[in-house]
Protein backbone atom coordinates (compact mmCIF):
# COMPACT_ATOMS: atom_id res chain seq x y z
CA UNK A 1 0.00 0.00 0.00
CA UNK A 2 1.30 3.42 -0.92
CA UNK A 3 1.76 5.57 2.17
CA UNK A 4 -0.30 8.67 1.53
CA UNK A 5 0.21 10.24 4.91
CA UNK A 6 3.88 10.31 5.66
CA UNK A 7 5.61 13.02 7.62
CA UNK A 8 8.56 10.67 8.09
CA UNK A 9 11.73 12.73 8.46
CA UNK A 10 9.91 16.05 8.62
CA UNK A 11 10.92 18.54 11.28
CA UNK A 12 8.25 20.03 13.52
CA UNK A 13 8.28 22.77 16.10
CA UNK A 14 5.58 22.66 18.76
CA UNK A 15 5.11 25.40 21.35
CA UNK A 16 3.83 24.52 24.83
CA UNK A 17 4.72 20.93 24.07
CA UNK A 18 5.42 19.72 27.59
CA UNK A 19 1.93 18.90 28.83
CA UNK A 20 -1.67 18.39 27.74
CA UNK A 21 -2.59 19.02 24.12
CA UNK A 22 0.93 20.11 23.16
CA UNK A 23 2.49 16.97 24.59
CA UNK A 24 -0.02 14.78 22.72
CA UNK A 25 0.81 16.62 19.49
CA UNK A 26 4.56 16.13 19.99
CA UNK A 27 3.96 12.46 20.72
CA UNK A 28 1.80 11.91 17.64
CA UNK A 29 4.11 13.76 15.25
CA UNK A 30 7.06 11.81 16.65
CA UNK A 31 5.12 8.56 16.27
CA UNK A 32 4.53 9.43 12.62
CA UNK A 33 8.27 9.82 12.11
CA UNK A 34 8.79 13.55 12.48
CA UNK A 35 11.67 15.02 14.46
CA UNK A 36 10.23 17.47 16.93
CA UNK A 37 11.50 20.54 18.71
CA UNK A 38 9.45 20.71 21.89
CA UNK A 39 9.29 24.29 23.12
CA UNK A 40 8.16 25.05 26.64
CA UNK A 41 8.93 27.29 29.58
CA UNK A 42 9.11 24.48 32.11
CA UNK A 43 12.46 22.67 32.14
CA UNK A 44 11.37 19.75 34.29
CA UNK A 45 8.16 19.03 32.38
CA UNK A 46 9.74 19.67 28.99
CA UNK A 47 12.69 17.37 29.66
CA UNK A 48 10.43 14.69 31.08
CA UNK A 49 8.06 14.74 28.09
CA UNK A 50 10.97 14.63 25.62
CA UNK A 51 12.58 11.75 27.49
CA UNK A 52 9.35 9.77 27.69
CA UNK A 53 8.67 10.11 23.95
CA UNK A 54 12.28 9.42 23.03
CA UNK A 55 12.21 6.26 25.16
CA UNK A 56 9.50 4.92 22.86
CA UNK A 57 11.51 5.65 19.73
CA UNK A 58 10.85 9.33 19.09
CA UNK A 59 13.35 12.03 18.20
CA UNK A 60 12.37 15.00 20.33
CA UNK A 61 14.53 17.85 21.53
CA UNK A 62 13.41 20.10 24.35
CA UNK A 63 14.23 23.78 23.93
CA UNK A 64 13.36 26.09 26.82
CA UNK A 65 11.50 28.93 25.15
CA UNK A 66 9.12 31.70 26.06
CA UNK A 67 6.71 31.75 23.14
CA UNK A 68 6.01 35.46 23.70
CA UNK A 69 9.65 36.40 23.23
CA UNK A 70 10.69 37.16 19.67
CA UNK A 71 14.35 36.54 20.48
CA UNK A 72 13.78 33.21 22.16
CA UNK A 73 11.52 32.01 19.34
CA UNK A 74 14.11 33.03 16.78
CA UNK A 75 16.79 31.18 18.71
CA UNK A 76 14.64 28.05 18.98
CA UNK A 77 13.92 28.03 15.24
CA UNK A 78 17.64 28.44 14.57
CA UNK A 79 18.47 25.59 16.93
CA UNK A 80 15.98 23.29 15.20
CA UNK A 81 17.45 24.21 11.81
CA UNK A 82 20.99 23.75 13.06
CA UNK A 83 20.08 20.34 14.47
CA UNK A 84 18.03 18.96 11.59
CA UNK A 85 18.52 21.34 8.66
CA UNK A 86 14.85 21.87 7.84
CA UNK A 87 11.52 23.01 9.25
CA UNK A 88 8.32 21.57 7.81
CA UNK A 89 5.70 21.92 10.52
CA UNK A 90 4.91 24.61 13.06
CA UNK A 91 2.24 24.01 15.68
CA UNK A 92 1.25 27.06 17.67
CA UNK A 93 -0.08 25.52 20.83
CA UNK A 94 1.09 28.05 23.43
CA UNK A 95 -1.83 29.63 25.20
CA UNK A 96 -4.11 29.60 28.17
CA UNK A 97 -5.34 31.94 30.83
CA UNK A 98 -5.25 32.08 34.61
CA UNK A 99 -7.95 34.42 35.85
CA UNK A 100 -11.44 35.16 34.65
CA UNK A 101 -12.43 38.54 36.04
CA UNK A 102 -15.42 40.64 35.03
CA UNK A 103 -14.49 43.19 32.35
CA UNK A 104 -14.33 46.09 34.83
CA UNK A 105 -11.72 44.14 36.79
CA UNK A 106 -9.70 43.04 33.78
CA UNK A 107 -6.64 45.29 33.83
CA UNK A 108 -4.48 46.07 30.86
CA UNK A 109 -1.51 44.08 32.05
CA UNK A 110 -3.64 40.94 32.30
CA UNK A 111 -5.26 41.61 28.94
CA UNK A 112 -1.90 42.05 27.28
CA UNK A 113 -0.41 38.95 28.91
CA UNK A 114 -3.23 36.72 27.68
CA UNK A 115 -3.34 38.19 24.17
CA UNK A 116 0.44 37.90 23.90
CA UNK A 117 0.47 34.28 25.00
CA UNK A 118 -2.45 33.13 22.82
CA UNK A 119 -2.20 35.33 19.73
CA UNK A 120 1.09 37.20 19.52
CA UNK A 121 3.00 33.95 20.09
CA UNK A 122 1.48 32.52 16.90
CA UNK A 123 2.55 35.59 14.96
CA UNK A 124 6.08 35.49 16.37
CA UNK A 125 6.50 31.79 15.60
CA UNK A 126 5.04 32.07 12.11
CA UNK A 127 7.25 35.08 11.38
CA UNK A 128 10.32 33.16 12.47
CA UNK A 129 9.38 30.01 10.52
CA UNK A 130 8.07 31.31 7.19
CA UNK A 131 11.41 32.46 5.71
CA UNK A 132 12.68 28.88 5.85
CA UNK A 133 9.38 27.38 4.70
CA UNK A 134 9.25 29.79 1.77
CA UNK A 135 12.78 28.86 0.78
CA UNK A 136 11.79 25.19 0.83
CA UNK A 137 8.51 25.92 -0.97
CA UNK A 138 6.75 23.85 1.66
CA UNK A 139 5.28 24.29 5.10
CA UNK A 140 2.43 23.35 7.41
CA UNK A 141 1.34 25.77 10.12
CA UNK A 142 -1.36 24.66 12.55
CA UNK A 143 -2.75 26.93 15.26
CA UNK A 144 -4.54 25.63 18.31
CA UNK A 145 -7.50 27.84 19.03
CA UNK A 146 -10.47 26.94 21.21
CA UNK A 147 -14.20 26.57 21.21
CA UNK A 148 -14.01 29.70 23.37
CA UNK A 149 -13.08 31.56 20.20
CA UNK A 150 -16.17 30.24 18.39
CA UNK A 151 -18.84 30.35 21.01
CA UNK A 152 -19.67 32.28 24.19
CA UNK A 153 -18.08 30.28 26.99
CA UNK A 154 -18.31 32.33 30.18
CA UNK A 155 -16.06 29.97 32.14
CA UNK A 156 -13.07 31.08 30.09
CA UNK A 157 -11.44 34.49 30.28
CA UNK A 158 -12.61 37.34 28.06
CA UNK A 159 -9.13 38.14 26.77
CA UNK A 160 -8.65 34.43 26.07
CA UNK A 161 -11.86 34.23 24.00
CA UNK A 162 -10.83 37.35 22.09
CA UNK A 163 -7.30 36.10 21.44
CA UNK A 164 -8.48 32.63 20.39
CA UNK A 165 -10.97 34.20 17.97
CA UNK A 166 -8.12 36.39 16.75
CA UNK A 167 -6.30 33.24 15.64
CA UNK A 168 -9.06 32.58 13.08
CA UNK A 169 -8.50 35.94 11.38
CA UNK A 170 -4.75 35.53 11.63
CA UNK A 171 -5.01 32.07 10.07
CA UNK A 172 -7.23 33.09 7.14
CA UNK A 173 -5.15 36.12 6.30
CA UNK A 174 -1.77 34.41 6.63
CA UNK A 175 -3.05 31.41 4.64
CA UNK A 176 -3.75 33.56 1.60
CA UNK A 177 -0.38 35.34 1.93
CA UNK A 178 1.76 32.23 2.04
CA UNK A 179 -0.34 29.95 -0.20
CA UNK A 180 1.78 30.63 -3.30
CA UNK A 181 4.79 29.27 -1.41
CA UNK A 182 3.37 25.82 -0.71
CA UNK A 183 2.63 26.70 2.89
CA UNK A 184 -0.78 25.95 4.40
CA UNK A 185 -2.10 27.60 7.55
CA UNK A 186 -4.98 26.04 9.42
CA UNK A 187 -6.52 26.08 12.88
CA UNK A 188 -7.89 23.40 15.15
CA UNK A 189 -10.55 24.49 17.63
CA UNK A 190 -10.81 21.96 20.48
CA UNK A 191 -13.72 21.65 22.85
CA UNK A 192 -13.05 20.73 26.46
CA UNK A 193 -10.05 18.41 26.61
CA UNK A 194 -9.11 16.16 29.50
CA UNK A 195 -5.96 17.77 30.90
CA UNK A 196 -4.70 18.44 34.44
CA UNK A 197 -5.72 22.06 33.88
CA UNK A 198 -9.34 21.41 32.86
CA UNK A 199 -9.78 18.92 35.70
CA UNK A 200 -9.13 21.79 38.12
CA UNK A 201 -10.90 24.49 36.11
CA UNK A 202 -14.19 22.64 35.71
CA UNK A 203 -14.02 20.17 38.57
CA UNK A 204 -17.55 20.51 39.95
CA UNK A 205 -19.20 21.07 36.62
CA UNK A 206 -17.84 18.18 34.58
CA UNK A 207 -21.06 16.11 34.55
CA UNK A 208 -23.02 19.14 33.40
CA UNK A 209 -20.45 19.96 30.71
CA UNK A 210 -20.40 16.39 29.47
CA UNK A 211 -24.20 16.28 29.34
CA UNK A 212 -24.05 19.04 26.71
CA UNK A 213 -21.55 17.28 24.47
CA UNK A 214 -23.35 15.14 21.88
CA UNK A 215 -20.67 12.43 21.80
CA UNK A 216 -20.98 12.15 25.58
CA UNK A 217 -17.38 12.55 26.66
CA UNK A 218 -14.63 15.12 26.94
CA UNK A 219 -11.94 15.14 24.27
CA UNK A 220 -8.68 13.34 24.82
CA UNK A 221 -5.61 15.34 23.93
CA UNK A 222 -4.98 12.58 21.37
CA UNK A 223 -8.19 13.58 19.54
CA UNK A 224 -6.76 17.05 19.01
CA UNK A 225 -3.37 15.67 18.03
CA UNK A 226 -5.08 13.49 15.43
CA UNK A 227 -6.58 16.54 13.70
CA UNK A 228 -3.24 18.38 13.86
CA UNK A 229 -1.50 15.42 12.27
CA UNK A 230 -4.11 15.30 9.49
CA UNK A 231 -3.49 18.97 8.63
CA UNK A 232 0.30 18.67 8.97
CA UNK A 233 0.65 15.99 6.28
CA UNK A 234 1.80 16.81 2.74
CA UNK A 235 -1.45 15.37 1.36
CA UNK A 236 -3.56 18.09 3.01
CA UNK A 237 -2.04 20.58 0.53
CA UNK A 238 -5.41 21.85 -0.76
CA UNK A 239 -6.76 22.65 2.72
CA UNK A 240 -5.76 26.12 3.86
CA UNK A 241 -7.21 28.96 5.90
CA UNK A 242 -9.75 26.72 7.58
CA UNK A 243 -10.71 25.92 11.12
CA UNK A 244 -11.45 22.34 12.06
CA UNK A 245 -13.68 22.03 15.12
CA UNK A 246 -12.83 19.04 17.28
CA UNK A 247 -15.49 19.35 19.92
CA UNK A 248 -17.70 16.27 19.97
CA UNK A 249 -20.46 18.13 18.14
CA UNK A 250 -21.05 20.56 20.98
CA UNK A 251 -20.80 23.57 18.76
CA UNK A 252 -20.89 23.21 15.03
CA UNK A 253 -19.96 26.04 12.77
CA UNK B 1 0.25 3.47 10.57
CA UNK B 2 -1.32 4.60 13.82
CA UNK B 3 -4.30 2.45 14.76
CA UNK B 4 -6.44 5.59 14.95
CA UNK B 5 -5.95 6.08 11.22
CA UNK B 6 -6.59 2.56 9.97
CA UNK B 7 -9.74 1.70 8.03
CA UNK B 8 -8.40 -1.71 7.05
CA UNK B 9 -11.31 -4.17 6.64
CA UNK B 10 -13.89 -1.44 7.18
CA UNK B 11 -16.86 -1.54 4.85
CA UNK B 12 -17.67 1.62 2.93
CA UNK B 13 -20.47 2.74 0.63
CA UNK B 14 -19.73 5.57 -1.79
CA UNK B 15 -22.56 6.96 -3.90
CA UNK B 16 -21.82 8.87 -7.07
CA UNK B 17 -18.63 6.86 -7.26
CA UNK B 18 -18.28 6.06 -10.92
CA UNK B 19 -16.32 9.22 -11.66
CA UNK B 20 -14.52 12.22 -10.21
CA UNK B 21 -14.35 12.74 -6.46
CA UNK B 22 -16.44 9.66 -5.66
CA UNK B 23 -14.22 7.39 -7.72
CA UNK B 24 -11.04 8.86 -6.20
CA UNK B 25 -12.54 8.25 -2.76
CA UNK B 26 -13.41 4.64 -3.54
CA UNK B 27 -9.87 4.05 -4.80
CA UNK B 28 -8.39 5.68 -1.70
CA UNK B 29 -10.53 3.51 0.56
CA UNK B 30 -9.50 0.38 -1.33
CA UNK B 31 -5.84 1.45 -1.03
CA UNK B 32 -6.33 1.78 2.71
CA UNK B 33 -7.64 -1.78 2.89
CA UNK B 34 -11.36 -1.06 3.14
CA UNK B 35 -14.04 -2.95 1.21
CA UNK B 36 -16.00 -0.61 -1.02
CA UNK B 37 -19.47 -0.66 -2.55
CA UNK B 38 -19.95 1.94 -5.25
CA UNK B 39 -23.14 3.19 -6.85
CA UNK B 40 -23.80 5.20 -9.98
CA UNK B 41 -26.50 5.45 -12.62
CA UNK B 42 -24.57 4.72 -15.79
CA UNK B 43 -23.84 0.96 -16.05
CA UNK B 44 -21.04 1.45 -18.54
CA UNK B 45 -19.18 3.89 -16.30
CA UNK B 46 -20.05 1.71 -13.32
CA UNK B 47 -18.46 -1.36 -14.86
CA UNK B 48 -15.33 0.62 -15.71
CA UNK B 49 -15.18 2.13 -12.22
CA UNK B 50 -15.57 -1.31 -10.64
CA UNK B 51 -12.62 -2.59 -12.66
CA UNK B 52 -10.54 0.38 -11.52
CA UNK B 53 -11.45 0.18 -7.83
CA UNK B 54 -11.30 -3.63 -7.93
CA UNK B 55 -7.64 -3.39 -8.95
CA UNK B 56 -6.96 -1.65 -5.60
CA UNK B 57 -9.03 -3.89 -3.32
CA UNK B 58 -12.40 -5.56 -2.64
CA UNK B 59 -15.24 -3.77 -4.41
CA UNK B 60 -18.77 -4.22 -5.69
CA UNK B 61 -20.80 -2.03 -8.01
CA UNK B 62 -24.53 -1.56 -7.71
CA UNK B 63 -26.21 0.15 -10.61
CA UNK B 64 -28.80 2.64 -9.46
CA UNK B 65 -29.99 6.13 -8.72
CA UNK B 66 -29.11 7.33 -5.20
CA UNK B 67 -32.26 9.48 -5.19
CA UNK B 68 -34.54 6.40 -5.50
CA UNK B 69 -35.44 4.50 -2.35
CA UNK B 70 -35.55 1.07 -4.07
CA UNK B 71 -32.09 1.54 -5.54
CA UNK B 72 -30.64 2.68 -2.23
CA UNK B 73 -32.24 -0.28 -0.46
CA UNK B 74 -30.68 -2.61 -3.00
CA UNK B 75 -27.28 -0.97 -2.50
CA UNK B 76 -27.43 -1.51 1.26
CA UNK B 77 -28.79 -5.05 0.96
CA UNK B 78 -25.99 -6.03 -1.40
CA UNK B 79 -23.31 -4.38 0.73
CA UNK B 80 -24.48 -5.91 4.00
CA UNK B 81 -25.04 -9.21 2.21
CA UNK B 82 -21.48 -9.22 0.92
CA UNK B 83 -19.63 -8.05 4.03
CA UNK B 84 -22.10 -8.06 6.94
CA UNK B 85 -21.32 -4.62 8.31
CA UNK B 86 -21.16 -0.96 7.39
CA UNK B 87 -18.57 1.46 8.78
CA UNK B 88 -18.49 4.33 6.31
CA UNK B 89 -21.01 6.09 4.08
CA UNK B 90 -19.91 8.79 1.67
CA UNK B 91 -22.73 10.75 0.06
CA UNK B 92 -21.08 11.93 -3.10
CA UNK B 93 -23.96 11.59 -5.56
CA UNK B 94 -24.97 14.94 -6.96
CA UNK B 95 -24.23 17.63 -9.46
CA UNK B 96 -26.09 19.91 -11.81
CA UNK B 97 -26.37 20.40 -15.54
CA UNK B 98 -27.86 23.80 -16.24
CA UNK B 99 -27.34 27.25 -14.79
CA UNK B 100 -30.54 29.28 -15.15
CA UNK B 101 -31.65 32.65 -13.86
CA UNK B 102 -34.36 32.22 -11.24
CA UNK B 103 -37.18 33.25 -13.62
CA UNK B 104 -36.19 30.40 -15.92
CA UNK B 105 -35.63 27.81 -13.21
CA UNK B 106 -38.68 25.56 -13.44
CA UNK B 107 -39.97 23.35 -10.68
CA UNK B 108 -39.03 20.11 -12.40
CA UNK B 109 -35.40 21.22 -12.60
CA UNK B 110 -35.53 22.40 -8.97
CA UNK B 111 -36.83 19.04 -7.77
CA UNK B 112 -34.42 17.03 -9.89
CA UNK B 113 -31.34 18.83 -8.53
CA UNK B 114 -32.60 18.74 -4.93
CA UNK B 115 -33.19 15.01 -5.37
CA UNK B 116 -29.76 14.32 -6.83
CA UNK B 117 -27.90 16.24 -4.15
CA UNK B 118 -30.01 16.34 -0.99
CA UNK B 119 -32.67 13.62 -1.12
CA UNK B 120 -29.98 11.08 -2.05
CA UNK B 121 -28.00 12.11 1.02
CA UNK B 122 -31.06 11.68 3.26
CA UNK B 123 -32.03 8.30 1.78
CA UNK B 124 -28.60 6.73 2.13
CA UNK B 125 -28.04 8.20 5.61
CA UNK B 126 -31.40 6.80 6.70
CA UNK B 127 -30.46 3.38 5.40
CA UNK B 128 -27.03 3.54 7.06
CA UNK B 129 -28.25 4.48 10.50
CA UNK B 130 -29.61 1.09 11.62
CA UNK B 131 -26.47 -0.97 10.86
CA UNK B 132 -24.22 1.75 12.29
CA UNK B 133 -26.24 2.20 15.50
CA UNK B 134 -26.31 -1.54 15.99
CA UNK B 135 -22.51 -1.68 16.16
CA UNK B 136 -22.16 1.68 17.91
CA UNK B 137 -19.82 2.93 15.22
CA UNK B 138 -20.11 4.81 11.97
CA UNK B 139 -18.69 7.56 9.79
CA UNK B 140 -20.95 9.51 7.42
CA UNK B 141 -19.32 12.05 5.11
CA UNK B 142 -21.42 14.35 2.94
CA UNK B 143 -19.93 16.08 -0.05
CA UNK B 144 -21.09 19.67 -0.07
CA UNK B 145 -19.53 22.40 -2.19
CA UNK B 146 -17.86 25.78 -2.08
CA UNK B 147 -21.09 27.01 -3.69
CA UNK B 148 -22.75 26.35 -0.31
CA UNK B 149 -20.24 28.65 1.36
CA UNK B 150 -19.93 31.51 -1.05
CA UNK B 151 -22.00 33.18 -3.78
CA UNK B 152 -20.84 31.82 -7.13
CA UNK B 153 -22.99 33.11 -10.01
CA UNK B 154 -21.66 30.50 -12.45
CA UNK B 155 -23.04 27.68 -10.33
CA UNK B 156 -26.66 26.55 -10.44
CA UNK B 157 -28.89 28.28 -7.89
CA UNK B 158 -30.70 25.13 -6.86
CA UNK B 159 -27.40 23.28 -6.58
CA UNK B 160 -26.10 25.99 -4.22
CA UNK B 161 -29.28 25.70 -2.17
CA UNK B 162 -29.16 21.90 -2.01
CA UNK B 163 -25.47 21.84 -1.09
CA UNK B 164 -26.12 24.39 1.68
CA UNK B 165 -28.97 22.24 2.91
CA UNK B 166 -26.55 19.32 3.19
CA UNK B 167 -24.66 21.31 5.82
CA UNK B 168 -27.79 21.83 7.90
CA UNK B 169 -28.55 18.15 7.46
CA UNK B 170 -25.00 17.30 8.55
CA UNK B 171 -25.13 19.40 11.73
CA UNK B 172 -28.53 18.16 12.77
CA UNK B 173 -27.87 14.48 12.02
CA UNK B 174 -24.51 14.72 13.80
CA UNK B 175 -26.22 15.75 17.02
CA UNK B 176 -28.74 12.92 16.66
CA UNK B 177 -26.22 10.16 16.01
CA UNK B 178 -23.38 11.29 18.28
CA UNK B 179 -24.50 9.17 21.26
CA UNK B 180 -24.27 6.10 19.02
CA UNK B 181 -20.63 6.52 18.03
CA UNK B 182 -21.60 7.75 14.58
CA UNK B 183 -20.04 10.97 13.28
CA UNK B 184 -21.50 13.03 10.45
CA UNK B 185 -19.31 15.59 8.71
CA UNK B 186 -19.19 17.43 5.42
CA UNK B 187 -16.43 18.23 2.98
CA UNK B 188 -16.86 21.34 0.84
CA UNK B 189 -14.62 21.12 -2.23
CA UNK B 190 -13.63 24.11 -4.27
CA UNK B 191 -12.20 23.87 -7.79
CA UNK B 192 -11.59 20.19 -8.46
CA UNK B 193 -10.00 19.15 -11.72
CA UNK B 194 -12.34 16.32 -12.60
CA UNK B 195 -12.97 15.28 -16.17
CA UNK B 196 -16.30 17.07 -15.98
CA UNK B 197 -14.74 20.30 -14.67
CA UNK B 198 -12.23 20.34 -17.53
CA UNK B 199 -15.01 19.64 -20.02
CA UNK B 200 -17.23 22.46 -18.73
CA UNK B 201 -14.49 25.07 -18.40
CA UNK B 202 -12.21 24.04 -21.26
CA UNK B 203 -9.73 26.81 -22.08
CA UNK B 204 -10.68 28.78 -18.95
CA UNK B 205 -9.10 26.17 -16.66
CA UNK B 206 -5.59 27.72 -16.49
CA UNK B 207 -7.09 31.13 -15.65
CA UNK B 208 -9.33 29.66 -12.94
CA UNK B 209 -6.43 27.76 -11.43
CA UNK B 210 -4.16 30.80 -11.49
CA UNK B 211 -6.75 32.74 -9.50
CA UNK B 212 -6.56 30.31 -6.57
CA UNK B 213 -4.33 31.35 -3.64
CA UNK B 214 -2.39 28.08 -3.77
CA UNK B 215 -1.86 28.48 -7.52
CA UNK B 216 -2.95 24.97 -8.46
CA UNK B 217 -6.26 23.21 -8.90
CA UNK B 218 -7.25 20.48 -6.52
CA UNK B 219 -7.29 16.95 -7.86
CA UNK B 220 -10.07 14.53 -6.90
CA UNK B 221 -7.46 12.85 -4.68
CA UNK B 222 -7.11 16.04 -2.61
CA UNK B 223 -10.81 15.93 -1.79
CA UNK B 224 -10.64 12.19 -1.17
CA UNK B 225 -7.92 12.81 1.42
CA UNK B 226 -10.29 14.97 3.51
CA UNK B 227 -13.10 12.43 3.08
CA UNK B 228 -10.70 9.71 4.19
CA UNK B 229 -9.79 11.66 7.35
CA UNK B 230 -13.43 11.98 8.40
CA UNK B 231 -13.77 8.23 7.76
CA UNK B 232 -11.01 7.19 10.15
CA UNK B 233 -11.65 6.02 13.72
CA UNK B 234 -9.26 8.72 14.94
CA UNK B 235 -11.54 11.58 13.87
CA UNK B 236 -14.25 10.40 16.25
CA UNK B 237 -14.39 13.65 18.21
CA UNK B 238 -15.06 15.65 15.06
CA UNK B 239 -18.75 15.72 14.21
CA UNK B 240 -21.15 18.16 12.61
CA UNK B 241 -18.20 19.92 11.01
CA UNK B 242 -17.60 21.08 7.47
CA UNK B 243 -14.09 21.29 6.14
CA UNK B 244 -13.34 23.49 3.14
CA UNK B 245 -10.90 21.93 0.68
CA UNK B 246 -10.42 24.69 -1.84
CA UNK B 247 -6.86 25.94 -1.90
CA UNK B 248 -7.78 29.05 0.05
CA UNK B 249 -10.36 30.28 -2.48
CA UNK B 250 -12.90 30.76 0.27
CA UNK B 251 -12.02 30.53 3.93
CA UNK B 252 -14.62 29.89 6.61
Amino acid sequence: MEDKSSIQGHVALVTAGAVGIGEAIVERLAYEGARVALLDLDDALGEAAARRINDSGGEVRFINTDATSANEIKAAVEEALLTWGRLDILVNCAGGFVENPAIEELDEAQWRRVVDLNLKSAYLCARAATPFMKKAGYGRIVNISSQSGRDAVVETGLAYSAAKAGLFGFCRRLAVEVAPHGITVNTVAPGVVVTPRTAVLHKDRLPEIISKIPVGRLADAADIADAVWYLARPEARYVTGVTLDVNGGRYVH
Amino acid sequence: MHERSSIKDHVAIVTGATDGIGLATAIRFADEGAKVAIMGRDPERGTAALATVGAHGDAIYVQGDAARTEDVDLLFARTLGAWGRLDILVNCAGGFVEVSDIEDLDEAEWEKIVDWNLTSCYLASRAATAPMKERGYGRIVNISSISARDALPNISLVYSAAKSAMQGFTRRLAAELAPHGVTVNAVAPGVTLTKRFRLVHQERVPQIVASLPVGFGGEPEDIADAIWYFSTPGSGYVTGATIDVNGGQYVN
